[in-house]
Order: structure tokens, then C-alpha cells, then sequence
């Protein structure tokens, strides 16, 4: 709150006396040689001002997005509940409710300016559509802590705070003028405080709605319906979606109504037992914080309840609906009115999307018929097969053809991970859990890159099996390799120096000589040792020069990282004439060099080229 | 025609083929010589006299396709004009419809088939042919009236330059001998032909070749596609031999795309070097060896900069070259060979280069080819004996072949500087005159560089201001790009012409302009430089927006003068508003990107003066007293 009322204020005072500047000078400055002097600049600062005081009053938020209104009279049974859960929460009461297309729920409030105050509530029918009555309480609960604390008017605040410095941006971008200093060094230091600041807040607003939804719901319903909520968010996005576009291959737009089906809960709208739904768990309860976030990490909010999100799971999880959803609940007979209603939104705003999905069927239908052209004159390979196999799934519906080709391409690969996957797969399917657990076990002794998906589909089997024992290991040896999995980014185990033929690296240094001169030290390095065969990636780590004056040239001009910048634009020119691709790293002058870049992997420094004979050990 | 074809059917491997060279090399006709409107007359007249001949149909309607090639040129298909596309479409209806008539001519319609597989493949099948396959009326049928008028009437022209009309009604149909087609064949009508081709000559291992061709990266297959073709149950009756033909187009792709490993890359020399050797150390047929070696030659001179060993290995793949057989194209092996013999001046070894040439002399078409060999018969290298009247025909031939010479990266003039560089330069001279005086392949504006003393180290008596003069004012009349942007800048920067007087600045100007639209870089940048300091406002403002588009240019040095015109604009208030401050900011870029610049000092002192005093003083007006413009005028970040 106090890094928001400090920008602004600093924000109303800079543009007051920027407007202000003719004025403030007849008044207080003597010398009429120095008025006349001063009397062009100062007009200048005159409209500078009148630029910043208008950055500073941005428009406020749209109220919500889309929705349609709920009539209370319609839906008694929701209106009742919602009256309980306002009295426990000690809240305002909402003064319209809309119901959108998300799985999610949210608030909107707006301030007494113009008019009395509002607390609009905004729930997402698929949330109401996939969890319980209790489930979908917990939720509501969560959004009266907000409106009780007036959470709404920060966020609102905080919003038009970020879209008053993003205008000051585009203000000071590439603005040379001197006048533009002061504040321009200002939004330098005061941004990044405080959307740190504001998130640290936002995710303090979570943790506290949270809390208070687990005391006006207990924490055993809380828990479920956080459980609940992750799962049916990791179907929504993995299968509903993707098999509702998988369907414009033959489908037209006008057939498909994705809302009135979430209302009978279909299969892809859930995991497909209490085991894969332990699994999805796991996964989620990795996640690590995101300090970019408004919303605290998954295991976080678990933990919020009571639980302790490195223990066992509870046996039974809510992967389906055990009772009637909250949709039948509380919006009775008008829920199917409000999904055609979002069906029919949807289908206006899909047009582009199911025409895309529906070009995609058609090129993953013609290289279907192309491998099924080349395969009566040409030798298939491992890759050849594993192709096939994927899309015969989709376009040869009796699954003969796929399973042929899983077994040529065993025959031609009999340890190729991605095939053996699939025959894994078939298996589970067809119940063969022990056969499909021997698989996994033996795809994870034959590929390390295969290790932390072999333990979870381990896992799952296990559990699947009903061995919770065995179980148990892979969840925790899947756990530790999260990491390489963290947000499917390929990351990098071990570094290497170069290694590179005195030759090569010669032949690096000739195109790369212009950066030397911007350079403090340039380092290169490998993933892969110089003995092995597989091709490797290479990592080029700069130090730019960086000296204070040049810092307070590029502060003074706005034009910061001056010889950064350089090394960035002359690598741009530079990088696509190397005969190897290099993934640039620079390194800033707060960074701490990486452990890696050490003089083995040395490959220039002030200028000068470090050649290979001298490196190499 | 018919007993040669007769020899063919009967054994699978005709030592001497000269049925197929006959029928589909267009070796009926010397294209130099012959008009192409009197070569397509008289294959009219063969049918017109002879309308049940199968291979009357079947040789025009594979010099329809050929032609179609010749319209589409060899470059990648991105390359290629909308017009170009056109045009080589109606020549391969017209070839198509020569062809089907041909097969209902035949029981056994081979070389038809054979085409009909490769326009399939290069240019793809006809509508009017997928319309017979389908039974369905023929929706379009080239007519004037379905294309935009423009490029219609310039795919006309397109077919004009070899004497070919659009095709008129189509009244061809479907042979009844030809079989039905299957599942996935109309998406593929290529293999479709090819299964025709093998039911009538199941061993033939030079179509699966051709049609390997097709399934390389360079055609748009995926990686290892030919070596799975070449694995696969059509090639399963084939020698060893005959499959590595098969795979070679893999194997070349892999040799060559991209270009040969720059010197000192020694992982990429190490993995391509392996691909060679485990290449060269298979069952090859002779043609195959010479062709790869000839590669490997080429690629140990300039990937592993080994002379002596490239060498060598040139001699050793003229020992597998069979008399008619040549290299396939001059840029390449042959240049690399060429190289060696005139900049390091190796001695012929068993005569391999002297065979080389008296091949290109008896073959007769290749124009670089018979320059080099021009050199050799007139001046007596590499053991050829001088005769000047086999050199005067041999230059003649090459300046007879210019009209049909699609451009090349090794062309006769390539071959005349290479010939200068390697210490010939009265030779040289002597070589680049006679084609000057032919009016052929540019020559004017080398001679015009050779009489000027801009190649280096150019003898005196070659020098000739007045020849010099004659030259550039003779390319100029050809429309010489190079000749175009020598004689503006003569213009401009010797004889000096007044550019204020609004004439001669369209003058110099629309030679610039010719220049560039030829190719020349570098007249863009005098273009800008002119239009910005003699044009009007709005010509000065087109012409800073036109550098600044530039800067982003490949090219060093043409980017760098991009950026020396867009100062020198701020510096001046040339079409832009002026400011010492901006006019510095561009040139720290410039100074940034291209510190070693051959403008670059020059333009420091323009900007910030000579000395150390000076720098200072102007930075620090600039910075606080000078006009700081809107971001616009910045460069990019």
C-alpha cells in the first residue's frame, strides 16, 4: 500500500511542478535575462508535465470480461448458500453475480466514487459444473475473505498503479532529453520494488482467503476442494480441450456445445481412476513458488489446510463426482439455459481456433496417407513406425494398424523408448498391469532421459495394482528428478569447457572478434564432454564492460547496459555467420560468474583472443 | 529408332544406350544452330507424315517437358517467377498430351511412361490428366480468360523465347493399356508411373534413380528417405551396384547441403570426410566414382585446403570418366579443378585436365568448358598443341551457345579472371577481348576493368584510357549492370557533372537505378547518397528511409555506407530534421557494428572532428545544448 500512495504521490508531485515550472520561475527567478533564457525550455517541461500527469489517470479496469447475470429470485438454493457463507465470513453482500466460461471464480469491486460500492462475484460454470456443492463452497468462501478485506480495491489499485508505470514507460523510452532524468532514473528503482512489493501482497491476500475459507468450511472439505479443483483444471486443459478441437476434423462448430456436455461431466473431464489422479497430485504438489505470481504454489495452499504435502495422499481423492454437482445444486434447472448460452459465446469467439484445429486434421490426415504411400515402397525405420503407430490411433479407429506397427517397430528397435511407451500404454489399458509395469521398469533401466516419466507411470500402476508400498518409492525417486522437468524446459545438468580443435576455434574467433572489443572476458562451453559422439550444445557466456561512468551515461541518456546492448547487436549480426549455433548468456555485473566459465573455457578477455593450445589441458 | 529400341528391350544393360540418349536428350537437334520455331515445325512434320510413329508423340512430347524445364531453370523453387511456374505447367500439358497419344501408339510405351514420371515428380501431373483419372470434366484448361491477364500474357512470353504457343483444346484420353489406379495413386501420380514403367521393364534401375531423386532433402523428402527407397521392396531385385546409383541422391545431398564445411571447422571436415570414405569405399559404377571423387576432390581443396592432395584426387576420377561423359555442371568440381591448374599451376598428370577439355571440345555445348579449352588450343597448355583456328571455333561456339547459357556461378568471364589470376594476364586479355568484340557473356565491362588497371597488378601495356572508355560506353549500351553503376560514378565523381542541374541528376540517377535493379548493391547506396544531397524534399526523405532500411544489410560494407549516408542526413538536415545529437548516435552504431569500415575515419571527423579537443567539445554541445528528437530518429535498439 505505502510503495502504491509513494508512486503516486511522487508520481502527482513530479507532473504538478513540471506544470508548474513557468509559474514557479516568474515567481521566484529575478534576472529577466535568465527568464528569456530559460522561457523555450521551460514550455518544453510545461508539456512533459502535462505528459506525465496524463500517464497518471490510465482508465480503470473493465469491470469483468464476459459473463452472463444471475437472477438470485432463479436460483433460491444458491442464493441461500451464498447468504450462509456471507454470514459466517462477516461480508458484504455481492451485489450481481455472473457466470463465465472459466474454471475459476473471482471478485471485482469498485469504489464509492461513483456510486455505492460494488462486490461483483464471477464464477466459471465449468467450476460450478465439476465440483460438489461443499467443493464449490470452499471457493465462494475463499472470494467473501477477499471482498471482507477489501482485497478488490487493491487489486484494482494495484492494476491501474502498473498500467500508470507502463505509460511512464513508453514515456521515457529512448528519451534523451535531460529534463527526463530525474524520473526516468526514479522508474528504474521504483517498478521492479514495487511489483514486488505488490505481488508479495497479492499472494499474502491469497493465503489469508484460503485461511479463512478452511475456517468457515473445515479443513478436510478445503483440502478436497483444492484437490478437486487441481485435478479437474489438469484434465480441462490436457484432454476436454484438446478433445473438443480433436472432433473439427469431421465435426462442424455449430454441432459442438463443450459447456452443456461439462454439465454431465464427461470422461475427459476427470482423470481416469483415484490413480491417475495420485499422479497428477504428485506432479502438481511439485511445483515450485513463482515469485511472478499473485497465487501461492499448489503445495502452499495445501499446507494451508493442514495437510503436509510430502506425506502420502489420502486414500480416496476426489477424481469424479461422488454427488450432484454444484451446477444441479444450486443452479437447477437454468443451468442448461446459462451453458448453451456460453456454448453458443464460445462457438463466436472459436471460429479462428476450430478452423486452425480443423487445418491441423487435415495435415496430420496427409502425412498419415503419406506414410501409409511410402510404406509400400520404402524401408521404415524405428521413427517411421513410432509416426504411424501415433496416428493410426486417430485416423484407423479399429487399432490394428497401430498395433502392427508398434510391432514392426520393436522389430526393427526392439529398446526404443517411445514405442515401448506405447505398447506400455496398450497394456495398462487392457488391464495387463504386470506386463505393463515390466515395460516401464525395463524403459527406465534403457533411457535416462525417460526416468522421471517411467516413475510416474510406475507409480500410477503401482497404484493401480493396489501395491501403495511399491508405490511409494517411484512417487519419491519422480519427485526428486522434478527439477529437469520444471516447466518442460530442457535444462542443462553439467557444463564443459570448449574443447574445440585450435583450428575450429580460430575459425570462431575470426567472426567473433568485433564482440571481443565489448567484452570483458567471453567464455564458451558444452554440455556434452569433447569424447562424446552426440553432437553438443554450446553455451557462449559474455561479460560486457561495465564501468560506472558508463552506467551513469546510459541512466542520464536511457540507454542502459550501453556495452550489453553493443555485444547483443554485434551477436545479432555475428551469430547467424558461425558454423555452430551458440545460446548466448551474459553475464551482468551484479551476476555471480557460473562456476563453469573458468579459464579452460576461456575463449577471449579485453580484447584479446585466448587460442586453443593455450586452454586445452 | 525402332532397332535401337529393339537392342533395348533386349538387354537390361546396353553398354552404349544410345536409344534413350537419342529419345529423351534432345540429341535430335544443335539448339545453338537450330531455331527453336524450326525444331518444333520439324517434329511437327515427323508427326504430320507419320501419325501412327510412337516415338514421333513420345521425342515431342518430351521436348515439350524439356523445354518446361529450361522455363522453369534449375534455381530453387522459391526462386522461380508466378509467370515461370505458368508457363512450365502449359508446356507440361501439351508434353502430357504428346505423351498419352504416344502410349496409345505402344504396347510397350517406356520412355513415355518415363516421362510422364518425371513431370509428375518435377513439375507436377497436368489437371487435365488427374481429370481422365477421376473421370470428371476438366475444370481448368489454361485458358487466357482463368488467369490474371498480365501474368498470362507473360507466361506467353515465357514460352515465346523457345518458340512455344499455350495450349489450344486438349483431346487427349487415357490409354486403355494403361492400368487402373490404386489407393493414394492420384495424390502420388508419380509412383503410379513408376509402377507402370517397371510392369513394362522390371529390371530397370535407372528410373528408381530418377525417382530417388525426388525423395532427397533437397526435393523436400526427409532425411534418410532415399536410403529407405533404396532398402525398400522396389529396389529389392537390384545389384549392389545399381542400388548406390539409387542412393547417390541422398549421398549427395548429405556431401553437399549445406555448402562443403568452412577451413578449420574440424568436427564438420572429420564427419563429412567419413561420409566421403564410407561413400568411395562401395561398389560404385564408373560415372558414380568419377562424380564423387571429382566431389571429394573439391571439397579436400577447399575444406582441407590440401592442394597437392586435391589434386591428385581430380587425376584419380578423370581415370573413371567414360568418353561421352563429362562433370554435370562447371561450378563445382570442374572450377576446382580448373583452380588448381591455373593458381597453383600444377603439371597435367597422365594428361587428366587436357582429357577434360578435348571431352568439352568434342561434346561442344558447355561454354565455359570450351573457353578453358580455348586458352589450351590457343596458347598450347597442359600439352596441347597451339592451333589457332580450333581456338577461334571454339570461341565462336561459346559466344554461339550465350543465348541458351542459363547463368551460372563459374561462367566464361569466371573463367577469363581465373585465367588472369593465375599469372596469364596478355591471355586473359586476349580471351575477354574476343568475347568483348562478340558481344557476349558481359565481356565489355571486364575489358573496360582490364584497360582501366582496376584488376591488380595489371601490366602497362594493357592500360588504355580511350580502350577503356570504348568498353564502358559499349557495356553501357548492353545494359551491363556493372557498366551502368561505373559510368554513373564516372560520371558523378570524375567528370563531375553538375548534379544541382535537375538533367543530369535524373541522369546519374536512373543509370544508379538500372544498376541496382540489375543487382548492385552498392548503386543503392549511391542512389540514396545522390537523391539525398540533390533531390527534392520528399526524394531526400525517400532516400534516408531507403538507407535506413539498408543498414540491416548482409553485407558489411554496404550496411556500414547505409549507416554513413543516414548520418551525414542528420548531420546535414537532408530530408531529416538536423541534429548533432542524433547524427552522433548513429554513428557510435555504426562505429559499434563496424569498427574496421573503410569510411570510418573519415566520417569521425565529419561528426566529431580531428581532434581530441574537438571530439570533446562537440559531444558535450551535442548533449546538452543539441536537438534531442523523438526515439523515431533513433537507431533501432
Amino acid at each position: 500500500m505505502i510503495w502504491l500512495a509513494l508512486g503516486d504521490a511522487f508520481l502527482l508531485v513530479s507532473g504538478a511542478l513540471l506544470v508548474l515550472s513557468p509559474f514557479l520561475l516568474v515567481l521566484f527567478l529575478r534576472s529577466p535575462l535568465l527568464l528569456t533564457f530559460l522561457a523555450l525550455p521551460c514550455l518544453s517541461w510545461f508539456f512533459y508535465g502535462l505528459m506525465v500527469l496524463r500517464a497518471w489517470s490510465v482508465p480503470p479496469p473493465l469491470p469483468f470480461s464476459d459473463g452472463i447475470l444471475l437472477d438470485p429470485g432463479k436460483v433460491p438454493a444458491f442464493a441461500a448458500d451464498l447468504e450462509r457463507l456471507r454470514l459466517a465470513c462477516d461480508a458484504p453482500a455481492f451485489s450481481a453475480i455472473y457466470v463465465n466460461a472459466d474454471l475459476n471464480a473471482s471478485i471485482f469491486q469498485a469504489g464509492r466514487r461513483s456510486g455505492p460500492p460494488k462486490h461483483i462475484l464471477v464464477v466459471g460454470l465449468p467450476l460450478l459444473a465439476l465440483l460438489t456443492r461443499e467443493q464449490a463452497a470452499v471457493v465462494i468462501a475463499h472470494e467473501y475473505a477477499h471482498i471482507s478485506r477489501q482485497h478488490g480495491h487493491f487489486a484494482r489499485w494495484a492494476y491501474l498503479a502498473r498500467q500508470r508505470w507502463a505509460a511512464l514507460g513508453d514515456l521515457h523510452e529512448r528519451n534523451h532529453r535531460l529534463i527526463t532524468a530525474p524520473l526516468r532514473m526514479f522508474l528504474a528503482w521504483y517498478v521492479p520494488h514495487m511489483m514486488r512489493e505488490t505481488l508479495e501482497f497479492s499472494r499474502r491476500c491469497e493465503m489469508f482467503a484460503d485461511a479463512q475459507a478452511v475456517q468457515v468450511c473445515g479443513s478436510d472439505i478445503a483440502l478436497e476442494a483444492e484437490f478437486a479443483l487441481a485435478l479437474r483444471q489438469k484434465a480441462m486443459s490436457d484432454r476436454f480441450w484438446s478433445g473438443i478441437f480433436a472432433r473439427a476434423g469431421e465435426a462442424d462448430l455449430t454441432q459442438v456445445h463443450p459447456f452443456t456436455q461439462l454439465l454431465a461431466e464427461p470422461i475427459d473431464s476427470r482423470p481416469r481412476d483415484n490413480a491417475q489422479a495420485a499422479v497428477w497430485l504428485h506432479e502438481r504438489l511439485c511445483e515450485k513458488p513463482d515469485v511472478r505470481s499473485t497465487h501461492p504454489a499448489f503445495f502452499e495452499r495445501v499446507a494451508s489446510t493442514g495437510f503436509d504435502p510430502a506425506g502420502a495422499l489420502p486414500d480416496r481423492l476426489p477424481w469424479r463426482l461422488e454427488q450432484t454437482s454444484s451446477a444441479v445444486d444450486w443452479l437447477g434447472k437454468e443451468a442448461p439455459g446459462i451453458a448453451a448460452q456460453l456454448d453458443a459465446d464460445w462457438r463466436g469467439n472459436a471460429t479462428q481456433a476450430w478452423c486452425d484445429a480443423k487445418n491441423w486434421h487435415l495435415r496430420q490426415y496427409d502425412e498419415f496417407s503419406n506414410l501409409l504411400h511410402r510404406r509400400k515402397q520404402q524401408a521404415f525405420d524405428e521413427r517411421d513406425w513410432l509416426l504411424l503407430a501415433q496416428l493410426a490411433e486417430k485416423f484407423e479407429p479399429t487399432g490394428v494398424l497401430r498395433q502392427e506397427a508398434i510391432a514392426q517397430g520393436l522389430q526393427h528397435s526392439p529398446a526404443d523408448p517411445a514405442l515401448l511407451r506405447l505398447r506400455a500404454a496398450d497394456l495398462d489399458e487392457n488391464g495387463a498391469l504386470d506386463a505393463a509395469i515390466a515395460l516401464w521398469q525395463r524403459i527406465d533401466q534403457n533411457s535416462s532421459t525417460s526416468a522421471y516419466q517411467a516413475h510416474r507411470r510406475l507409480c500410477e500402476l503401482c497404484l493401480r495394482a493396489g501395491d501403495k508400498q511399491a508405490a511409494e518409492p517411484h512417487r519419491r525417486a519422480a519427485d526428486s528428478l522434478w527439477p529437469s522437468e520444471d516447466a518442460g524446459l530442457f535444462v542443462v545438468k553439467e557444463y564443459f569447457p570448449h574443447g574445440m580443435d585450435k583450428t575450429e576455434l580460430a575459425l570462431l574467433h575470426s567472426v567473433l572478434q568485433p564482440l571481443f572489443s565489448r567484452a570483458r572476458a567471453v567464455w564458451l562451453c558444452r554440455d556434452k564432454p569433447p569424447s562424446s559422439s552426440s553432437p553438443p550444445l554450446w553455451f557462449l557466456y559474455i561479460e560486457a564492460y561495465d564501468g560506472w561512468l558508463m552506467r551513469l551515461v546510459g541512466r542520464l541518456t536511457g540507454e542502459e547496459d550501453f556495452n550489453a546492448s553493443a555485444c547483443k547487436r554485434l551477436l545479432e549480426r555475428l551469430l547467424p555467420r558461425l558454423h555452430v549455433h551458440l545460446q548466448v548468456v551474459f553475464i551482468g555485473p551484479q551476476d555471480r560468474l557460473p562456476a563453469h566459465c573458468t579459464s579452460d573455457s576461456l575463449i577471449a578477455r579485453a580484447g584479446t583472443t585466448i587460442s586453443a593450445a593455450s586452454v586445452i589441458v | 529408332m525402332a532397332s535401337l529400341e529393339a537392342a533395348w528391350w533386349q538387354s537390361a544393360d546396353v553398354p552404349d544406350d544410345r536409344y534413350t540418349f537419342l529419345a529423351t536428350s534432345s540429341a535430335l537437334f544443335d539448339d545453338a544452330r537450330v531455331d527453336p520455331v524450326l525444331r518444333l515445325e520439324l517434329l511437327n512434320d515427323w508427326i504430320r507424315s507419320c501419325p501412327n510413329s510412337y516415338h514421333a508423340q513420345q521425342i515431342l512430347g518430351h521436348y515439350y517437358f524439356r523445354r518446361a524445364c529450361d522455363i522453369r531453370t534449375a534455381a530453387w523453387a522459391y526462386e522461380v517467377g508466378e509467370d515461370q511456374w505458368l508457363a512450365a505447367h502449359m508446356a507440361c500439358v501439351i508434353a502430357a498430351e504428346h505423351l498419352l497419344k504416344a502410349m496409345a501408339l505402344s504396347d510397350r510405351p517406356a520412355l513415355a511412361a518415363q516421362t510422364m514420371m518425371q513431370i509428375c515428380q518435377y513439375l507436377g501431373q497436368p489437371d487435365f490428366v488427374d481429370a481422365l483419372f477421376h473421370g470428371s470434366p476438366l475444370e481448368k484448361t489454361m485458358h487466357r480468360d482463368e488467369f490474371e491477364p498480365a501474368l498470362y500474357d507473360a507466361a506467353c512470353a515465357q514460352l515465346a523465347r523457345h518458340g512455344l504457343k499455350p495450349p489450344g483444346r486438349i483431346a487427349a484420353s487415357l490409354p486403355a493399356s494403361l492400368p487402373p489406379v490404386q489407393e493414394g495413386d492420384i495424390e502420388n501420380p508419380g509412383y503410379y508411373w513408376l509402377r507402370y514403367c517397371l510392369s513394362l521393364r522390371p529390371r530397370w534401375p535407372e528410373i528408381l534413380a530418377d525417382y530417388a531423386q525426388y525423395l532427397s532433402p533437397r526435393w523436400g523428402g526427409s532425411d534418410g528417405e532415399v536410403e529407405k527407397f533404396a532398402t525398400g521392396p522396389l529396389c529389392s531385385q537390384l545389384s549392389e551396384q545399381e542400388r548406390n546409383a539409387v542412393r547417390w541422391p541422398g549421398i549427395h545431398d548429405a556431401l553437399t547441403v549445406p555448402d562443403y564445411p568452412e577451413p578449420g571447422d574440424a568436427r564438420a571436415i572429420t564427419e563429412r570426410q567419413k561420409i566421403f570414405e564410407n561413400w568411395l569405399s562401395r561398389e560404385l559404377s564408373d560415372r558414380l566414382r568419377f562424380i564423387s571423387l571429382s566431389k571429394y576432390a573439391n571439397f579436400t581443396h577447399y575444406s582441407l585446403q590440401d592442394a597437392d592432395l586435391a589434386h591428385q584426387r581430380h587425376v584419380e576420377s578423370v581415370r573413371h570418366c567414360k568418353e561421352p561423359g563429362t562433370y554435370a555442371g562447371v561450378d563445382g568440381p570442374f572450377r576446382d579443378f580448373t583452380n588448381l591448374m591455373l593458381i597453383h599451376h600444377f603439371e597435367d598428370i597422365e594428361g587428366a585436365y587436357a582429357r577434360v577439355l578435348q571431352t568439352a571440345v568434342r561434346r561442344f555445348d558447355e561454354p565455359t568448358m570450351l573457353i578453358m579449352a580455348a586458352f589450351a588450343w590457343q596458347f598450347g597448355m597442359w600439352g596441347i598443341k597451339a592451333d589457332l583456328a580450333i581456338a577461334t571455333r571454339l570461341i565462336d561456339r561459346a559466344a554461339e551457345l550465350a543465348p541458351f547459357y542459363e547463368p551460372d556461378e563459374f561462367t566464361p568471364m569466371h573463367a577469363c579472371r581465373m585465367i588472369w589470376d593465375g599469372g596469364f594476364q596478355d591471355e586473359s586479355a586476349y580471351l575477354t577481348r574476343a568475347l568483348a568484340e562478340r558481344r557476349v557473356y558481359a565481356a565489355a565491362a571486364s575489358m573496360y576493368d582490364i584497360a582501366r588497371g582496376y584488376r591488380p597488378d595489371t601490366e602497362p601495356h594493357l592500360l588504355d584510357e580511350k580502350e577503356a572508355e570504348h568498353w564502358l560506353e559499349r557495356a553501357v549500351e548492353e545494359g551491363e549492370p556493372v557498366a551502368l553503376y561505373n559510368y554513373a560514378w564516372r560520371l558523378e565523381n570524375v567528370h563531375k557533372i553538375d548534379l544541382t542541374i535537375r538533367q543530369n541528376f535524373e541522369r546519374v540517377r536512373d543509370y544508379y537505378v538500372k544498376a541496382m535493379e540489375g543487382g548492385i548493391g552498392a548503386s543503392a547506396i549511391r542512389l540514396a547518397s545522390v537523391g539525398r544531397r540533390h533531390g527534392t524534399e520528399e526524394e531526400k526523405q525517400e532516400a534516408v528511409a531507403n538507407m535506413k532500411s539498408f543498414i540491416t544489410h548482409e553485407d558489411d560494407h554496404l550496411a556500414g555506407e547505409a549507416y554513413s549516408e543516414v548520418v551525414l542526413a542528420y548531420k546535414h538536415g537532408d530530408g531529416v530534421p538536423r541534429s548533432e545529437f542524433i547524427a552522433m548516435q548513429w554513428f557510435d552504431r555504426y562505429k559499434e557494428l563496424f569498427p574496421t569500415h573503410s569510411s570510418m575515419e573519415w566520417m569521425e571527423t565529419q561528426v566529431y572532428g580531428s581532434t581530441g579537443w574537438q571530439m570533446a567539445g562537440r559531444a558535450l554541445r551535442a548533449f546538452f545544448l543539441g536537438q534531442k528528437l523523438s526515439g523515431e530518429h533513433l537507431p533501432p535498439k
